[in-house]
């Protein structure tokens, strides 16, 4: 059972750290003015409201879709090892 | 040859052959020690154990001339007595080896006697066939849950105490198998009482009835006749569940749909079933067959007393922390008095024990607070109100694997 | 705007509210519809209503107000909503779901078997979800001042009643589809006047809103303020006054401020010409209540990335421990169903989240003078009285009026029935169905009696700080409670005590305006960032230091919370009791 519980411990941190990568990292992002400037804008304030407003809940949504996915086969498989002792 | 060369010949020869037997020594011991093949200690170790293991499984299933005649041999080869017989209290069960035409009768005189001291015994066996390898027994007693419940005979060519313990300890090992057996014989009547309890409270009649009313679609609609039987059938493996334990509302509900099912074949339009869920409630875990047996109960008494229309109400609401189940239907109703008579456990007629059981039964998981609600009177139908924890420690739902199946299109 | 309007528009939602919940009820009268009424509720319609129920005020008026204010980083409130959902679908779901347990307390029982960590997981609850039902109390009270003029604490007290009564009464039979229709509502009531007022805007030329600077006024408009407010000019300014300035009085005469600082007495009328620009708020003014309405956001201009951080973990982690959330999963069959149920909830609640910053954009440039009332919130049901003006700005304002109020009503009456039913069972003495119909009342007196007592906060904020506070707290017990064997009662206790108590402290001192400024303002007002791995550190340390406390029954109980059920079905004990696999 605790190898079960690993994969979808695994499966989860995944998630996690994908959720902290895209999303988590858009702060430090923002902060950084040099970005902007190089990239000819006024003020990063179209990039913000891209990110924030609409592009984060399709990546959040695929991240969650993934997820669900992962488990239920980590699921089957588990249950097919037990099935088939 | 000078003799002073055959000496010295001989001398080589000697210290040869002395170191021949040296060497040979060195190396049968080494072989002897050698480790991946184990010595023959272990070997005999592994032997006896393989054949133990062996010998283990027909004794699970009791003390019987068929387990015994199985058993016996590989326990013959296990002592590698001449041969081995095991007995109850009554005969010889089964005989391996040579011998057991004539030494049958007297043996179990011998295991008579050894039944009251409880105690192994070593007899010379006084054979008049002096062929007979058989001289000397060892009588051990195999023991059970209650007593002495027979012997292990080993026969040996002469006394050898070696073989007294050796046959003894045999002895004691096979009586662990046998009270092995006894427990889980024990196991299966409790069940057997359970489900016996269970048939008490799913009436005979119900079954009769049932089955009476679908031959009576068979060559009318032989659909429905069909789909009445496979419902029959999901009632009948949902309520041989084990009693203690536990089951979902959705499951319950079912359970209560295929029995409508059932006996509205049976009673056609006078029965009305009007069904109200809330949808959150329906992972509530509650005790099996909680709810069943008192829409049953309602429908038995409702429409075998009476020729009305009968009208039953169920519903399942939400209410916070808990789930409330009521179920109300406008039959005869009963005189209250008798109501708490029931309840307080003085069971009267048949239909006392569905409610009284199933009132015991909520107390006994959720406490005095969770018992049956019941508004009643003579003539004024009846209303049961239920209340289930939507979570209590301990209460854990069994899953239904497979339970029920969709209705016809 | 036209008060009839929206008068109808909330008196029908309140109905429609009331009746679904009252007669929601799937029925049957034939058997063969039994199947069909049984049947277990599908993932969608279970994520309609977990939709319905978690957006509340905040999500439907909060988030525009504060975009209002402080622009696009104002966004991460939203995003961090949705966040949140993610972060429990990943690690909190399906066991949670498994447990069987109903509230929070019910599955601290059920892993640690102790009733000191039932009870204090309760009060926990309890608290949790007044934080939380506070602003929507005034969140409906702002909404029907606007709406009727109404003094604000009616329209908390409307709402209270509205939903003490359902509850109590009985009423609400069917959760489930009461609150799956208020999804609906309150998607269709942003959405449609969106489409309007974008069409407004793209017909106006598209003016775009401008948050690097300060906003102006479009035209000649008149402001009124309710409570003293000090404004900070930049330059000099001529206004039209009736009431006071700096202490002196006016009336209908035009004035010329400096640049500076000036005091406006409550109730004074400023009209401002056309292309004037808003004056801002100046600082946090200690003589008085106007510290409350300052939003906590404006205060993350001294640390932006820090309090930026603080929200995200605040919302990321909080989600889980909210108790209106974990309630609905009891709703679904099993594991399987849970997690898909949460996939379908992060599609809704993200589609809903795309409109509010539409609204923060747009009251930017038209309505950019609620920075100065302090009634942001009001954004949203302001705006098409605004832009499109008549019986179809009128229209539209009472669809959102219904909207909000949904809101409130969902949020509200989910969170009531949640801490009515821990109130119940685990604070008050008695069992049986008064003392549930005495823990609702309870359950929405005391947010009722603070609502009216304290002064408004921006609903985001004030949602903020139950978000801190269930981090702080649940967060570390039910992570650690399914994915570790050696949590004992002791450290869960302290865990909940020590995270869960220093978030709440933090939050109080800044409500209270203690620290000046720096970084002992910033650590308070955004605890998350240090409160939250101090409850996971003491839980973890304090189960350490008790491992003769783990309960005997961990294993089996870790096994029930992630092993798919139709495996235990198959093999009775024999897996999960197999040790070590």
């Amino acid at each position: 059972m605790r190898s079960l519980m690993r994969s979808q411990l695994r499966a989860a941190m995944v998630s996690l750290g994908a959720l902290a990568l895209l999303v988590g990292s858009l702060p430090l992002l923002f902060s950084l003015p040099e970005v902007f400037t190089a990239s000819d804008l006024p003020s990063p304030a179209p990039f913000v409201w891209a990110a924030l407003g609409v592009a984060v809940y399709p990546v959040m949504w695929l991240i969650a879709r993934w997820y669900v996915r992962r488990a239920e086969r980590n699921e089957r498989a588990f249950g097919k090892l037990v099935e088939g002792r | 040859m000078t003799g002073i060369e055959i000496a010295a010949v001989a001398a080589a020869g000697a210290v040869l052959l002395a170191a021949g037997i040296v060497l040979g020594r060195v190396t049968a011991r080494h072989g002897r020690g050698d480790l991946d093949l184990g010595t023959p200690v272990e070997h005999a170790t592994f032997h006896t154990l393989h054949t133990a293991s062996l010998a283990a499984p027909p004794l699970r299933a009791g003390l019987t001339e068929d387990t015994a005649r199985k058993a016996a041999r590989r326990l013959r080869s296990l002592l590698g007595t001449e041969a081995l017989c095991l007995t109850d209290r009554e005969s010889v069960l089964a005989w391996d080896g040579p011998g057991g035409d004539h030494h049958r009768e007297p043996v179990m005189r011998r295991v008579r006697e050894m039944l009251d001291s409880g105690r192994s015994q070593s007899v010379r066996t006084d054979c008049d066939d002096l062929q007979c390898p058989l001289r000397w027994a060892v009588i051990a007693p195999l023991t059970g849950e209650e007593g002495v419940l027979g012997a292990l005979v080993a026969y040996g060519s002469r006394e050898s105490a070696v073989l007294v313990r050796a046959a003894t300890e045999v002895a004691r090992w096979v009586s662990v198998q046998l009270e092995l057996a006894e427990l889980d014989r024990s196991r299966t009547r409790v069940v057997e009482a359970e489900i016996r309890a269970l048939r008490a409270q799913i009436s005979p009649h119900f079954i009769f009835n049932s089955l009476a009313a679908i031959a009576s679609f068979v060559r009318t609609d032989p659909e429905r006749a069909r789909e009445l039987l496979l419902e029959f059938a999901d009632f009948t493996r949902y309520s041989f569940r084990r009693h203690g334990d536990f089951t979902h509302l959705a499951d319950e509900l079912r359970s209560i749909e295929q029995y409508l099912a059932l006996a509205g074949a049976r009673f056609g339009d006078r029965l009305k079933v009007t069904l109200q869920v809330a949808p959150e409630v329906l992972p509530v875990a509650l005790p099996f067959l909680c709810l069943q047996p008192l829409v049953e109960n309602a429908v038995k008494h409702g429409l075998e007393d009476s020729t009305d229309e009968f009208k039953v109400t169920i519903s399942a609401r939400d209410a916070g922390a808990e789930a409330t189940v009521v179920i109300e239907d406008n039959g005869v109703g009963m005189d209250p008095e008798r109501l708490r008579r029931i309840l307080a456990g003085e069971h009267t007629a048949s239909s006392g024990i569905g409610l009284s059981n199933v009132d015991d039964r909520l107390r006994q998981v959720y406490g005095d607070d969770y018992g049956l609600v019941i508004e009643t009177g003579v003539g004024a139908g009846m209303k049961i109100t239920l209340r289930f924890p939507k979570y209590r420690a301990g209460v854990h739902p069994s899953p239904s694997a497979g339970q029920g199946r969709r209705p016809g299109p | 705007m036209n008060q009839a309007y929206a008068v109808a528009a909330v008196t029908a939602v309140v109905l429609a509210t009331v009746l679904i919940g009252a007669l929601g009820l799937r029925i049957s009268r034939t058997t063969s519809d039994f199947y069909v009424a049984s049947r277990s509720v599908k993932p969608g319609l279970n994520a309609a209503a977990i939709s319905g129920e978690y957006l509340s005020a905040a999500s439907f008026l909060g988030v525009a107000g504060l975009v209002l204010l402080q622009g696009p980083e104002m966004l991460w409130y939203p995003v961090g909503y949705t966040a949140g959902y993610l972060v429990l679908l990943v690690l909190v779901a399906a066991p949670l779901r498994r447990s069987g347990a109903y509230t929070l307390s019910d599955f601290a029982e059920a892993r640690l078997e102790s009733p000191q960590v039932r009870r204090l997981a309760s009060l926990f609850v309890v608290g949790i979800g007044w934080l939380y039902l506070l602003p929507q109390l005034q969140g409906a009270g702002l909404t029907l001042e606007i709406l009727t003029g109404a003094p604000d604490w009616v329209g908390g007290l409307v709402v209270a009643l509205v939903v003490t009564g359902a509850v109590a009464a009985g009423g609400m039979r069917s959760i489930t589809f009461v609150q799956a229709f208020q999804y609906w509502l309150k998607l269709t009531a942003l959405l449609v006047p969106a489409l309007f007022l974008t069409v407004a805007w793209l017909g106006d030329d598209a003016p775009r809103a401008r948050f690097a600077e300060p906003a102006t006024f479009r035209e000649h408009t008149v402001v009124t303020v309710d409570d003293t407010v000090r404004i900070d000019l930049d330059r000099p300014l001529r206004v039209t006054v009736t009431g006071t300035v700096d202490d002196r009085r006016h009336d209908r005469e035009p004035v010329a401020l400096d640049a500076g600082v000036h005091r406006i007495g409550a109730g004074t009328s400023l009209a401002f010409p056309a292309h004037a620009r808003v004056p801002e708020k100046a600082g946090t003014d200690r003589a008085g209540a106007s510290s409350w309405s300052q939003p906590l956001a404006s205060s993350r201009e001294e640390h932006p990335l820090y309090a930026t951080y603080g929200l995200i973990l605040a919302t990321f982690l909080g989600t889980m421990g909210l108790p209106h959330v974990a309630v609905r999963f009891y709703t679904s069959p099993n594991g399987t169903a849970a997690r898909r149920t949460t996939l379908v909830v992060l599609g809704l609640i993200g589609a809903f989240y795309l409109l509010p910053p539409v609204y923060g954009a747009l009251g930017r440039i038209y309505a950019p003078e609620l920075s100065l009332t302090g009634e942001a919130d009001a954004a949203v049901l302001v705006l098409p009285d605004r832009m499109i003006g008549g019986v179809g700005g009128d229209l539209l304002g009472a669809l959102l009026a219904g909207g909000a109020f949904a809101a409130f009503l969902s949020t509200a009456s989910g969170l009531t029935m949640s801490v009515a039913g821990v109130l119940s069972q685990d604070v008050l003495p008695s069992r049986g169905v008064r003392p549930f119909r005495l823990a609702t009342v309870l359950a929405m007196a005391v947010p009722l009696g603070l609502s009216i007592v304290t002064a408004n906060v921006p609903v985001a904020d004030a949602v903020g700080l139950a978000f801190a506070v269930s981090a702080s707290s649940f967060c570390p017990l039910l992570v650690l409670g399914i994915w570790w064997r050696g949590l004992t009662p002791p450290g869960a206790v302290a865990g909940l005590v020590v995270g869960g108590g220093a978030a709440l402290t933090a939050v109080m001192a800044t409500r209270a305006g203690l620290p000046a400024g720096g970084w002992s303002h910033s650590l308070l007002a955004w605890p998350a960032v240090w409160s939250v791995p101090l409850g996971f550190l003491t839980m973890v340390l304090v189960s350490l230091a008790t491992p003769h406390r783990v309960p005997s029954t961990t294993a089996a109980t870790l096994a029930r919370l992630h092993l798919p059920e139709d495996l235990i079905a198959r093999d009775g004990t024999g897996v999960g009791g197999g040790a070590g696999r």
